[in-house]
């Protein structure tokens, strides 16, 4: 059975069919229908039909080109044959984990447009299932030619999502998200063609080429051979990493998503939020360490400032937002941050860190965002000063939503503090890092900075703590005081159809709402409380995304010329690495 | 050798209005032909049918042209003397003729040729 | 029979599509003058289509000729042959809008159909040309036509400045064209591109004193000839002036017949002088910078047109200059060849490959623009941006149809493919095989420009309201409902739907177009003669 292409194109198809026969009104049952597929198919898969162990391993054959593969539950399909293109799908522990988050939240997007969405029912509820096998599509193909098409098949879906039922900006933030998003990728285009062309090893000066889109095949290219010509390349690496910092986003990158955020649907935002960003994480993990290890830990210590800066910035700029849906929007910036710091810490607990960050901001923040959509849908507004004492009048939800707030804070015992802390703790030997201020013209040697790992993880702590700054500010004004209502006289707002003029009197939640956050709230408290499964889930995922690298990182740890104090201690890291 | 005369042409067009001396008057500023003051505006409008008939009478002609080329190649010996050319030729003209007469009746039938 | 000894071998089959076409322009003709008004307007539209069809046909016949014909002045192969496909499916796409274009502004339908004929004549001729002089009789065959067409609209000023300034710009191309093949009568002593070919292959390298420099001015003056007719950046002023102002049938034609016709020769052309060592390098180059300027200029100026026909023109503008790429790896070939980077085994191969790639963009381009102009046809309003509000809402399938035309236009590679991003992919492919990635880089760049205006169509079609206030009359809707087509006629829904179908169908599968093109072989490879001084 086709099972991944079931999970990619089952729910679109269903949906298609669906909306030919159904009236509008009815349309968000055929989407759930359809997201509830979708999800018994994936939690099918992952159950029953996955190795979680890593262990599983086949030679595979792609257009001739054989090579060793990891992937699991494998279609390929001989498509576009005269440009060797073909469609390879397959999943790994990382993958997998990513889908299982997206099936998810899918059913999440639709629940939480049950009542939002009042208009043009039937294309919403396209466009959300298109998207969804966009984001199914990106995490599963293994051709990147095929990847390439799934990842622009994201773009559309929610530029119309945006565009049509966003708030009054809503133009302005899409075509901006669309254009940022599109510059990334069609670079990551010439990239790819550039790979197809130059993928293989460099034997006595002469390059033996195996031209593939294939990615197992060029994962063997690459590994099988110290000479690999993808070793010398920066320029491919900086090209697939733009794209990928575009959407994660890394910081001088991510002003669109602010505004494609606070614009969005609720759904739109939940998706974005949720997975869509986590595409930008995974294609780095997947893609840019292993293929290109040699530039990913040259650019490495860049990197590193860069998501420091993001979590910093993103936590400073928060604290500032009036508009809860932008603070929430920044709080993803500097959360995302601590993926890339883990991601390019290049030793176990940093990746495995980051790994599980991304799937606990897909938990915390897609639930702080529903949260917020639902108080939009009374109240109309996303004003901060617009509420007040919301603890008062809506109980349920109050609790609820500090459960959101406190796992996105980094609490122990709820999920945000585990993914946060193992990425602060693998910073701590950021091996590049470690490497870097080895070099003796670096500008860390020169400032005799050896413990400059330190510096980084110090710097990064403090984004937490600003993290619980303005969450719990977020929390404080919004649930806390008197009602904005009760004493407001410029709560005129034409909007304000259903509030009765009374900023803080809404109805709580009802059990279509109230049962979105609980399963959220279950699973972050599963995660912070019983984390091994995921653990365990995680480490071939990390043990996978390292081994390329481990490699590079012992050779240029021989190549160091006056081994220093921490040489030790860099070498059990990436020896542990390569484990 | 090149930028020189280049250069010549541009610099004396530039430089000329700047040094020249202008005192235009309107004996000056006059279109001037022949000696003969002008007469009327160069504007003035002739009837459209004068055009129609010059153009067929340009069409015409140089149909006339690719005639004569024909004409006179029938008339070379070497090409006489080849077995069939001149049915060849003859067949390549009607062609030719049958095209032009097309022609000729359309602008009949769409009343080109009369002057009213 | 001792006639038969003369008559010159003619490959009658060679010359059927000609023989087709002309002969249903004088039909059209003869029929315009016996009938009346209201026959004509029956009767052409169906005699110009079979006559197009009939040509079209004998192009598809798997018997069509390859190789030289009509003594050496016309050449075939796989790339003008699918040139010359694409040209009558455009011209028929234009006679197909016809009837309804000749009622909504009252034309003159003799000439109309008759111009459309023999504008695909002169298109067609051209696309096979292989001799200087015929190249110049078909390119003012079809200009002519053009340029009739594009004023056939009498009562409309804009019609009328349009095809003025399109006759001027368009004669002033000509005769650079003219002229140009004059210096290389002049530095070869032929018009014959075959014997310019082999002329620089035996004597490129030992030139007479002076004539390379003639044989340089005569590629410059040729190409810019023909950089007028593709309406390439510096070449392009007159492209928005006359698409806004012909009727939308004929900016299709423009846009598209003219274009392809154009490009089959300029290969043609530049394929007599790839065998000149010294040309490669210095011709690479200013193909590159052409490429380069019409890509960042259309797609720039395309963002602040506030008339749908402009935009498009700018458009086409910048994917013209797209597929300049590939005549700019075209040209390169010879020199990466002599630098010993390509051996000569492969060198056909790759140049079938890059013929492959632009017959593909090129009837990918032809059949969005047919979808797009048709539905800019199909709305009315003559491209005002004002037609477009909202139009979801009150033609949900127009609008559809146009954001597919846009997106494929725009060359986003989403699932499933269209026909736009492969072509696309196709050329850039190309380009990246031989090391030119950087023109690649800005030719992919400029597309996120384009995007932006693209996407703004579709903004206007699907996130705006409908102008209730603004209720725009449409010119010509009158004089249609009067004639029984208020709802727009079944023919050329058809005629769209089939383009949508195309568009993802040669996108998912573009095999079954390249494959045509790799059948009909004997594409003449970019070889260059190694002559030593």
């Amino acid at each position: 059975m086709p099972l991944l292409s079931l999970i990619i194109f089952a729910p679109i198809a269903i949906t298609l069919v669906g909306a030919i026969f159904s009236p509008p009104k009815q349309m968000r049952l055929v989407a759930l229908v359809s997201m509830l597929v979708g999800l018994a198919l994936t939690l099918f898969a992952a159950c029953t039909q996955f190795d979680w162990s890593g262990n599983h391993t086949a030679i595979v054959q792609v257009y001739g080109d054989s090579a060793q593969s990891s992937f699991q539950l494998r279609e390929s399909i001989q498509w576009l044959s005269d440009f060797k293109i073909s469609y390879i799908v397959g999943a790994d522990n990382l993958s997998m984990l990513m889908v299982i988050l997206t099936a998810v939240l899918g059913v999440f997007g639709v629940l939480c447009s049950w009542k939002a969405i009042d208009r043009r029912e039937k294309e919403f509820y396209i466009y959300l299932l298109l998207l969804q096998t966009g984001i199914m599509g990106t995490f599963l193909a293994l051709d990147m030619f095929l990847f390439y098409m799934f990842w622009e098949l994201m773009l559309i879906p929610l530029y119309f999502m945006i565009g049509i039922w966003g708030s009054a900006n809503r133009l302005y933030a899409t075509m901006k998200f669309v254009l940022y998003t599109l510059v990334g990728s069609v670079l990551m285009l010439i990239a790819i063609i550039w790979m197809y062309f130059n993928n293989g090893a460099t034997v006595d000066g002469v390059d033996t080429l195996t031209r593939t889109y294939s990615y197992e095949v060029m994962l063997a290219t690459q590994q099988g051979s110290a000479a690999a010509t993808f070793h010398h390349a920066l320029w491919p690496f900086l090209a697939l990493f733009l794209a990928f910092a575009i959407k994660v986003p890394l910081f001088p990158l991510h002003t669109w998503l602010p505004d494609a955020h606070t614009e969005a649907p609720t759904a739109g935002s939940v998706i974005l939020a949720g997975v869509l960003l986590k595409t930008g994480g995974y294609g780095i993990i997947r893609f840019c360490l292993p293929l290109f290890p040699e530039a990913a830990v040259s650019f490495a210590p860049a990197i590193t400032w860069l998501a420091v800066i993001a979590i910093i910035y993103g936590a400073w700029t928060a604290i500032v937002q009036t508009d809860i849906k932008r603070l929430v929007a920044y709080s993803s910036v500097s959360h995302m941050g601590f993926v890339i710091l883990g991601i390019f810490s290049m030793n176990p607990q940093g990746m495995a860190g980051a790994v599980l960050q991304m799937i606990n901001h897909g938990i915390s923040t897609s639930g702080l965002f529903l949260a917020i959509g639902m108080l939009y849908e009374r109240a109309h507004t996303r004003e901060m000063s617009k509420f007040g004492g919301l603890a008062h009048t809506m109980p349920v939800y109050a609790a609820l939503m500090l459960v959101m707030v406190l796992s996105s804070v980094g609490l122990p015992g709820l999920n945000g503090f585990l993914g946060e802390f193992t990425v602060l703790l693998g910073s701590m030997h950021n091996v590049p890092m470690l490497l870097d201020a080895q070099n003796p013209v670096s500008f860390a040697a020169y400032m005799n900075m050896t413990h400059y790992t330190w510096l980084v993880a110090g710097l990064a702590t403090t984004g937490v703590i600003f993290g619980a700054v303005y969450l719990l500010i977020l929390y404080q004004k919004t649930f806390f005081g008197k009602p904005a209502g009760a004493h407001d006289d410029h709560s005129h707002d034409a909007h304000h159809g259903d509030s009765h003029g009374h900023g803080g009197s809404y109805p709580d939640l009802s059990i279509r709402e109230w049962g979105q956050l609980a399963v959220l709230g279950v699973a972050a408290l599963f995660i912070g409380l019983y984390p091994k499964p995921v653990w365990k889930a995680i480490a071939p995922a990390t043990r996978d995304a390292l081994a390329p690298v481990a490699t590079t990182l012992d050779k240029r740890i021989a190549e160091l010329p006056n081994p220093g104090v921490k040489l030790a201690s860099i070498q059990s890291e990436t020896r542990l690495a390569a484990k | 050798m090149f930028v020189v005369a280049v250069g010549f042409g541009v610099f004396s067009l530039v430089v000329s209005p700047f040094l020249g001396k202008m005192k235009p008057n309107p004996t000056k500023l006059e279109p001037y032909e022949c000696g003969i003051p002008t007469v009327g505006t160069a504007r003035s409008q002739i009837f459209v049918r004068f055009y129609l008939v010059a153009l067929l009478f340009l069409l015409f002609d140089m149909e006339i042209v690719y005639i004569i080329v024909w004409a006179l190649a029938m008339t070379y010996k070497a090409n006489a003397a080849v077995p069939g050319f001149v049915l060849y030729s003859m067949i390549v003209m009607a062609i030719y003729m049958a095209i032009l007469l097309i022609g000729l009746v359309y602008e009949w039938k769409k009343g080109a040729l009369e002057w009213n | 029979m001792e006639t038969a000894a003369y008559v010159p071998a003619i490959n009658l089959h060679g010359i059927l599509p000609f023989i087709s076409l002309l002969a249903g322009g004088m039909l059209c003709l003869a029929a315009d003058a016996m009938s009346g008004k209201e026959g004509s307007r029956r009767i052409l539209p169906v005699i110009s289509f079979v006559a197009l069809a009939a040509a079209l046909v004998s192009f598809l016949l798997p018997g069509y000729p390859t190789g030289s014909f009509l003594e050496n002045t016309f050449y075939s192969d796989s790339f003008s042959r699918l040139g010359c496909i694409v040209i009558l499916v455009s011209a028929i796409a234009t006679t197909l809008m016809g009837p309804r274009q000749v009622i909504r502004r009252n034309l003159p339908s003799g000439e109309y159909y008759t111009l459309i004929v023999f504008a695909a004549l002169g298109m067609v001729l051209l696309a096979l040309a292989n001799e200087m002089l015929s190249a110049f009789v078909a390119l003012e065959i079809m200009s002519l036509s053009l340029y009739v067409l594009t004023g056939i609209d009498r009562r409309s000023g804009k019609s009328a400045e349009a095809s003025f300034k399109y006759f001027i710009l368009g004669a002033f191309a000509s005769a650079f064209f003219v002229f140009g093949s004059g210096f290389l009568f002049g530095s070869t002593r032929t018009t014959f591109l075959a014997d310019a070919h082999n002329y620089f292959a035996t004597r490129g390298g030992n030139m007479p004193e002076g004539a390379e420099m003639w044989a340089f001015i005569a590629f410059g003056l040729v190409f810019v000839g023909l950089c007028f007719k593709l309406s390439l950046a510096p070449f392009h002023m007159w492209a928005p002036d006359v698409y806004e102002g012909a009727n939308t049938p004929t900016t299709l034609y423009i846009a598209t017949g003219s274009k392809v016709a154009a490009f089959a020769f300029l290969i043609h052309f530049a394929h007599a002088f790839s065998s000149w060592q010294i040309f490669t390098a210095p011709v690479t180059f200013i193909v590159g910078l052409i490429a380069v300027a019409s890509m960042t200029w259309g797609n720039i100026a395309a963002i602040v047109q506030s008339n749908l026909k402009r935009m498009l023109a700018y458009s086409s503008v910048a994917q013209t200059g797209y597929m300049m790429i590939a005549v700019m790896v075209l040209v390169a070939l010879p020199s990466l060849q002599a630098a010993g980077n390509l051996n000569a085994t492969t060198i056909a191969n790759d140049t079938t490959l890059i013929y492959n790639a632009i017959s593909l963009y090129l009837a990918g381009y032809t059949i969005i623009s047919i979808l797009a102009f048709g539905i800019a046809f199909h709305i009315g309003g003559e491209g005002s941006m004002a037609a477009y509000r909202g139009l979801f809402h009150r033609k949900p399938f127009a609008a559809v149809g146009m954001a597919i035309a846009m997106f494929s236009l725009s060359g986003l590679g989403f699932l499933p493919p269209t026909i736009g991003f492969i072509g696309k992919f196709y050329l850039f492919k190309e380009a990246v095989r031989f090391n030119m990635t950087g023109i690649a880089v800005i030719g992919i760049l400029t597309s996120v420009i384009a995007a932006f205006y693209y996407l703004s169509l579709i903004v206007t079609m699907f996130m705006k309201a409908p102008d209730e206030e603004n209720g725009i009359e449409l010119a010509g809707r009158r004089e249609e409902r009067i004639a029984g087509l208020g709802g727009g006629d079944a023919i050329v829904r058809v005629m769209l739907a089939t383009a949508t179908a195309l568009i993802f169908v040669l996108g998912l599968y573009p095999g079954l177009f390249t494959g045509l093109a790799a059948k009909a072989v004997t594409t003449k490879p970019m070889t260059t003669a190694m002559v030593k001084k």
